[in-house]
């Protein structure tokens, strides 16, 4: 049996729906990236129903009895990257867990933000009409990804669910006779400004019309590295927790990524990274305004996470069949009072454990020196 | 018959015999496959999962697994096949490889100078460094869509030649190379061509007795492709498809001129003929810029107007050299919002043309090291991340050596370590390890006609008294290298 399209025994505890109102923590840092995580969860929380029909059977007494609580529950989700694209993400999904974002789109149980493609537009003044120029396979065209030629956000009535219609995706552009750019993909917004008002706006558009399909639907939303905004401009940190918890109170839950390498963090431990820094001796005491915002936002995010799951890499150097290292620790908003009885009997634990992503998206979890068994 | 050779290989567990008094080049063997020949398999528990490929001519005989077949077929048998343009053949690109999910898109016919990734299947294009193209996560190239950013340390300038590798093979393949900052002249010091098949084998013929991986080591025929570093590691995810380096296999392929290649072998003693239709676009870096504009938008302004106005069909290079640097740049490219801005707006072009554009940005790390949260985000918003540390002092060193011609034959000595801290699509997806090569020890050794990475490994022991001598004038030599890797 292939541990493809599936979640790994060991972190499905951990990936299940979080409960209300709860913010997760993910964590990477520059070689270790936290994608994989991401998708386990999108696994987890669109995995019934969504996945694609051929990579069904076989692994469906396993997701029952693991998750079978889960599997009555009607979870949509809104990602919102501003670091990774939608074809990205489509890719990854379908890879990782065998899910189909752009059909999960049209069912209204998912929703893309895209915060790469336009958010600073280079030179939106000029565009000449060109062939179309990118996508040269055919069949690329009708998932290419929201590259709307920046006009500003007003005369973008796309706004995800609403447009879906292949009917309906030439008429909201009659203003631009050239409009050869590809429409965006169903159920994919793009923020055309890094302000977190403009932001704000998109994201709680999307969130409150997304679950009116049921009204049972709970809504989970993934912001991707929007500490990118703290670095690109001059976001404080304190602004960006705000919108953080501004979008928080609009959905069931959150799951947060973000960057913690050593540099980004230093600046909040000072004394504690002092040895390392040291090292670099004319780097020791320096800390900007970027190093200082992140580590003031981690942190602070940190504190109000359940849970936070970092992934990093193997500190012993690299090895062939290990990726990194994913430690899931409790954060400053663990609540005591609320676990419920599945984690009182142990299973959300702290626990550390190593992780391969392998070739072919899967990936397998497990304990150290248990290599061969995961 | 009588001396048969039986070479072996743990290597993908297959094997190979080659009578040893019939060595034929690797395109002299005519190929055929024996199905269900009388020989037997050298893995008999895996016996089905095997089968033969014998020549008619010398009757040696290689056994692959069924597996690998089409990478087999592909890689040795359809000899050059491989190293073409796609638009060329477009037969040999159609086969799945593994690993690929087609989740990619075919590659379009007319792009020159790429070729499918034989692990996604995703369209890749060459550095212009061969050392580096194996590098690259099993890739064989620089995926096109991704950034390559190259740190260095110190005050010398390997990044740059990098540079001009990656420019000269551009302009080698038709690319519209995009040059940051650097005025024209720039362009006209890109090393020339080690071109012809003549030339080439005139250099093979010399080189062939020094050369480390010579000849005589018959072992190497599938080695050979792979490359130094190669058939150390990103062998193992994907054996014999390493880029095929125009220089190595330049001799016998007179049916391939060397516009086909995927790599070529640049001389940075030589100069390049600029072809009268290279593409070349200049893009100039206002010095006195008011202090609240990016002197980087301009940048991405003209390579998107390029990349929209030019056919679909033209890959594009972005070069952007040694960049904060004061010599180049105004003093308000290292503000984080400028800085950090153009990456992620960059960023977000390459992933809108997933096939036709590359970038590629060096940085000197002595104005901002690699501490430095600005440098970490530049880092983490470029899709490969190469770190160059220069061995101090060694240059004089291994000039010295060089001439007396004395540690030559044994290997080139390193002039420095190179680490890969991120390598493109491979980091993203969330993969290290696994024989990626991210955080190896890795050496490289610039050379007039290239640039070798290899596994970086400690010169012998002061007391392997044995070693010592066969180190010989290297010894000393050596010894600088150890003390410098401690500092």
């Amino acid at each position: 049996m292939s541990n493809r399209n599936r979640v790994p025994p060991l972190l499905e505890p951990y990936v299940r729906l979080p409960p209300e109102a709860s913010l997760t923590l993910l964590t990477g840092v520059l070689d270790a990236t936290p994608t994989w995580l991401v998708v386990r969860y999108l696994d987890s929380l669109l995995g019934n129903g969504g996945r694609l029909q051929n990579t069904r059977g076989g692994n469906e007494d396993i997701m029952d009895n693991s998750n079978g609580t889960e599997d009555q529950e009607d979870v949509a989700v809104v990602l919102v990257s501003w670091m990774r694209d939608w074809e990205f993400w489509k890719t990854e999904a379908r890879r990782g867990g065998g899910l189909d974002l752009a059909r999960l789109a049209q069912q209204k149980r998912f929703a893309f933000v895209d915060g790469l493609t336009n958010l600073f537009a280079p030179a939106p003044s000029d565009k000449v009409a060109p062939p179309p120029t990118r996508s040269l396979a055919p069949q690329q065209q009708p998932t290419a990804r929201s590259t709307v030629p920046a006009r500003g956000p007003s005369t973008l009535p796309i706004r995800g669910p609403p447009v879906r219609t292949p009917a309906a995706a030439p008429q909201p552009l009659p203003a631009h006779p050239q409009t050869t750019s590809p429409t965006p993909a169903p159920g994919t917004t793009t923020l055309t400004s890094p302000s977190l008002p403009h932001a704000a706006e998109k994201i709680t558009t999307l969130v409150t019309t997304l679950p009116s399909a049921s009204p049972a639907r709970k809504t989970v939303l993934i912001l991707d590295s929007p500490s990118a905004l703290l670095a690109t401009t001059s976001t404080p940190a304190s602004s960006l927790s705000s919108f953080i918890l501004q979008l928080r109170s609009l959905v069931h839950s959150t799951l947060l990524v973000t960057e913690a390498d050593l540099p980004f963090l230093s600046a909040a431990a000072q004394a504690a990274y002092g040895g390392v820094r040291g090292a670099y001796g004319e780097m020791a005491g320096k800390v900007t305004p970027v190093e200082a915002e992140h580590a003031a936002f981690v942190v602070q995010q940190a504190h109000g996470a359940r849970l936070v799951i970092s992934a990093r890499g193997l500190e012993t150097g690299v090895a062939r069949d290990v990726s990194g290292v994913v430690r899931v620790g409790r954060g400053g908003g663990w609540d005591e009072e609320g676990e419920s009885e599945v984690e009182r009997d142990g299973v959300v634990a702290e626990m550390e454990v190593l992780y391969y992503v392998q070739a072919d998206g899967g990936v397998r979890v497990f304990e150290r020196g248990a290599g061969d068994v995961g | 018959m009588s001396d048969m050779v039986w070479y072996r290989g743990s290597f993908l567990g297959d094997s190979m015999w080659c009578p040893a008094s019939e060595k034929l080049e690797d395109n002299e063997h005519q190929w055929q496959k024996n199905m269900g020949s009388s020989r037997k398999s050298p893995y008999p528990r895996y016996s089905r999962r095997w089968f033969e490929i014998g020549c008619n001519r010398c009757k040696c005989a290689r056994f692959f697994s069924t597996g690998r077949h089409d990478e087999y077929l592909s890689s040795t048998m359809a000899f050059r096949k491989r190293n073409i343009g796609i638009g060329r053949t477009p037969t040999t690109s159609s086969e799945p490889l593994q690993g690929g999910d087609g989740d990619v898109p075919a590659v379009s016919e007319s792009l020159r100078g790429t070729r499918p990734s034989p692990l996604t299947g995703q369209p890749t294009t060459s550095t212009g460094a061969y050392s580096l193209d194996s590098l690259l996560g099993g890739h064989a190239g620089l995926a096109l869509g991704s950034s390559l950013f190259i740190e260095e340390n110190g005050t010398t300038d390997f990044a740059g030649a990098l540079l001009r590798y990656y420019a000269a093979e551009g302009i080698v393949h038709g690319h519209t190379v995009h040059i940051v900052g650097v005025g024209e002249q720039w362009v006209k010091e890109l090393p020339g061509l080690v071109g012809a098949s003549k030339e080439a084998e005139a250099m093979e013929g010399s080189s062939k007795k020094s050369a480390v991986d010579s000849e005589k080591m018959k072992i190497a025929w599938r080695y050979e492709r792979l490359g130094q570093a190669d058939a150390d590691r990103a062998s193992r995810v994907l054996p014999g498809r390493g880029p095929v380096s125009n220089a190595s296999q330049g001799a016998s392929a007179e049916t391939d001129t060397t516009e086909q290649a995927f790599c070529h072998t640049f001389d940075l003693a030589k100069r390049l003929t600029l072809p009268a239709d290279a593409s070349i676009n200049h893009i100039a870096i206002s010095p006195n810029p008011s202090p609240s504009v990016s002197p980087l938008t301009a940048i991405l302004q003209s390579l998107n107007q390029h990349l929209t106005t030019s056919p679909p069909n033209t890959v594009h290079r972005l070069l952007v050299p040694t960049i904060t640097s004061p010599a180049l740049y105004p003093p308000q490219t290292g503000n984080p919002e400028h800085f950090l801005q153009f990456f992620h707006s960059l960023r977000a072009l390459l992933r809108q043309y997933p096939t036709r554009l590359t970038a590629m940005i060096t940085l000197p790390l002595e104005l901002y090291p690699r501490q430095s949260g600005l440098v970490r985000w530049a880092e983490t918003l470029c899709d490969g991340v190469v770190e160059l540390t220069p061995f101090p002092h060694l240059m004089d060193a291994s000039n010295t050596s060089a001439e007396s011609g004395g540690a030559r034959g044994v290997e080139e000595h390193p002039q420095g370590m190179l680490k890969l801290h991120k390598l493109p699509v491979t980091t993203e997806r969330g993969g290290g390890g696994g024989g990626s090569g991210v955080g190896d020890d890795l050496a490289f050794t610039l050379s007039r006609r290239k640039f070798v990475i290899k596994p970086f490994s400690l010169p012998p022991m002061e007391g392997d008294q044995e070693a010592q001598q066969g180190q010989a004038e290297g010894g000393a030599l050596g010894k600088a290298t150890k003390v410098d890797i401690e500092f």
